[in-house]
């Protein structure tokens, strides 16, 4: 069955990144939410077999393999930004937590980091940039109305179905 | 702290720099005992973001060390902290891993939707 009654996932894209000759995904999916004008888009990231195993893959320099995944968001979102009214991105902190003892405050940081950093391309149609916690996870948003706005964040609310807690 | 912001050489990225990114003045949580593959993990991740190839490796070092000093004043007891990991690290990493990481050490691959079937209208 698809989608909750308030939002539809009408569309989404994928594109491919090389470095240093391992392939990675990036994911982006558009929603429709009741009340948000324009599209609620999520970014993903995986590697080329969605698998959990790791063992083909290579080790790769995270400079690198950062950089390019960062530019090729920027890319892919700019072809239809000014169709977007929230952006955004999340870590599943209950499942970090329970494979590695510090990968939520790493990649905390790591995301929060490249939020900065996509954020600093898209600010003139998305200025602000919020970190919100949910119940079992971390996101990264950047939209064009400020998540504090009330109508706004009720209806992120109500649509993920859990409370949301804005850090900053 | 020695880094590689390519595959080619090994940098010497000063410790107070490497420190300002691990201790990041922008958060206030405590530095855990983070491992030598996760400082690893860390710093390159971080650089990842705010590395600009445009210019040198020491504009870079100035650049990056004057955007966290000026975010906010940076707290000396997680600066320490961040220090003492730096040092185990450049005592413990391997030069052929530096630098190194595996996709899932920097992001997490989510299959199932952030929408849960369950969530009320």
């Amino acid at each position: 069955m698809a989608g909750h009654h308030l939002t539809t996932k009408h569309w989404e894209k994928t594109s491919t990144v090389l470095v240093a000759g391992n392939q990675y995904n990036v994911q982006l999916s558009y929603h429709n939410i009741k009340g948000i004008p324009g599209n609620v888009v999520g970014i993903k990231f995986s590697d080329d077999s969605n698998s959990m195993d790791s063992s083909k893959k290579g080790s790769v320099n995270g400079v690198l393999l950062g950089r390019v995944i960062g530019e090729k968001v920027i890319r892919m979102v700019s072809d239809d930004l000014n169709k977007i009214s929230i952006l955004g991105f999340y870590l599943l902190t209950d499942e970090l937590d329970s494979r590695s003892k510090h990968a939520v405050f790493v990649k905390e940081r790591l995301y929060g980091n490249q939020a900065q950093k996509i954020h600093s391309y898209v600010k003139h149609q998305l200025p602000v940039i919020r970190m919100l916690r949910v119940k079992g996870g971390t996101g990264w948003t950047m939209s064009k109305k400020d998540l504090l706005d009330e109508q706004q964040f009720k209806l992120l609310e109500k649509e993920l179905g859990k409370r949301l807690e804005v850090l900053g | 702290m020695k880094v590689k912001i390519d595959t080619t050489e090994i940098k010497d990225l000063p410790d107070d720099v490497a420190a300002l990114i691990i201790a990041d003045p922008s958060y206030n949580d405590e530095i855990p005992d983070l491992s030598t593959q996760e400082v690893n993990v860390l710093v390159h991740g971080v650089l990842s973001s705010i590395y600009d190839p445009a210019l040198s490796f020491e504009e870079n070092t100035r650049e990056i060390k004057h955007r966290y000093i000026s975010e906010a004043r940076p707290n000396k007891y997680r600066l320490n902290k961040a220090l003492g990991l730096i040092e185990t690290y450049n005592k413990n990493i391997n030069e052929e891993d530096i630098g190194s990481v595996e996709f899932s050490d920097m992001f997490q691959t989510i299959t199932e939707p952030l929408i849960s079937k369950d969530s009320e209208g």
